[in-house]
């Protein structure tokens, strides 16, 4: 093969590469050097990592559609590195959607603030052990108010799961708690609760609520119910540091509820 | 001028207070809540009562 046939063979190989490449999704402007191909295979890598991203999110949460995230980031393969939804998470079921030792020491308002993504449970009807042995160690705002029955909405959430931003519930104290909606939040410390408890409900296993969480808590309680009982944690109540609240005391606090029964265990 | 008092039942050391459906080691009475109404049962009792819940729920 002479010198003008290896060139024009070679000019054929670049234009057969360059359409290749314009194939999976890179530009090849005209005029691109040959020293440049390199870089433009290193980037149809990075077009297929993406390619692949867009393909499994868009599967995984129906283009954005997703309601129904029952068990969906549940087990310890869910980390950092894979939690990387690309669609804001709107659940309308939540049932141990954070479960079973994902996302281990995650705080998951920085993580999805970092990703650009909001995780919004406004429309939420079923908490049912959402946090079932999560190993998140932080969550933001958890919107309650379309949901009736908080029956386990924290349970098991064990020692990871820290800090709660904010649990709104409904401002007329009608939604559903029972003994087990904090069973085993043994790592709670941090909560604000907003709204409305009208129920009996037990914190007793959240035994490092802060001051500002126990006041959160009492202050939330229905001040026009009879009948009913809320428990703490009697070590978390000794051990808050009541100067950080606007209470001399745990005392001068319950006496705010003189209409439920408040025990210490 | 109101005045409104408050029940605090204390347990002895080694002591949980019960009703039956609340425990605890100390309990405000809300108004109108009898203390008539608790009565003591020892630790162990209710460590053991609380398993089993938990057992129960996890179930």
């Amino acid at each position: 093969m002479g010198l003008t046939e290896n060139i024009n063979q070679a000019n054929s190989d670049f234009k057969n590469i360059k359409a290749a490449i314009i194939e999976k999704g890179v530009e090849v402007l005209d005029g691109t050097c040959t020293y440049e191909y390199a870089g433009k295979i290193g980037e149809v890598y990075e077009a297929g990592q993406k390619s692949e991203y867009d393909r499994f999110w868009d599967a995984y949460q129906e283009n954005g559609k997703r309601a129904t995230y029952t068990a969906a980031f549940s087990g310890i393969g869910w980390t950092a590195e894979t939690f990387k939804p690309k669609y804001d998470i709107v659940p309308e079921n939540a049932t141990q959607m954070f479960g079973r030792y994902c996302l281990k020491n995650v705080d998951l308002v920085e993580h999805l603030n970092n990703i650009n993504k909001k995780l919004d449970f406004s429309e939420c009807k079923y908490f049912v052990e959402t946090f079932f042995y999560t190993n998140i160690v932080r969550v933001g705002i958890v919107d309650t108010r379309k949901c009736a029955n908080l029956s386990t909405i924290l349970a098991y959430s064990a020692d990871y799961l820290k800090t709660v931003d904010e649990l709104i519930l409904k401002d007329d104290g009608s939604q559903t708690f029972s003994n087990s909606s904090f069973i085993q939040s043994t790592g709670l410390t941090n909560i604000k609760v907003t709204g409305v408890i009208g129920k009996t409900v037990n914190f007793q296993w959240s035994t490092k609520l802060t001051a500002k969480s126990i006041v959160s808590i009492v202050e939330a309680l229905s001040s026009t119910t009879s009948g009913l009982t809320l428990t703490l944690s009697q070590a978390a109540v000794n051990n808050a540091d009541w100067t950080t609240t606007d209470y001399a005391d745990f005392e001068t606090l319950e006496a705010t509820k003189t209409n439920w029964t408040i025990t210490l265990v | 001028m109101q005045v409104k008092t408050r029940t605090i039942l204390y347990a002895d050391e080694g002591k949980v207070l019960t009703n039956g459906e609340t425990y605890g080691k100390i309990i405000y009475l809300a108004e109108g809540v009898s203390e008539a109404d608790f009565h003591e049962i020892t630790e162990a009792e209710h460590t053991e009562i609380v398993k089993e819940g938990e057992e129960s729920e996890i179930n």
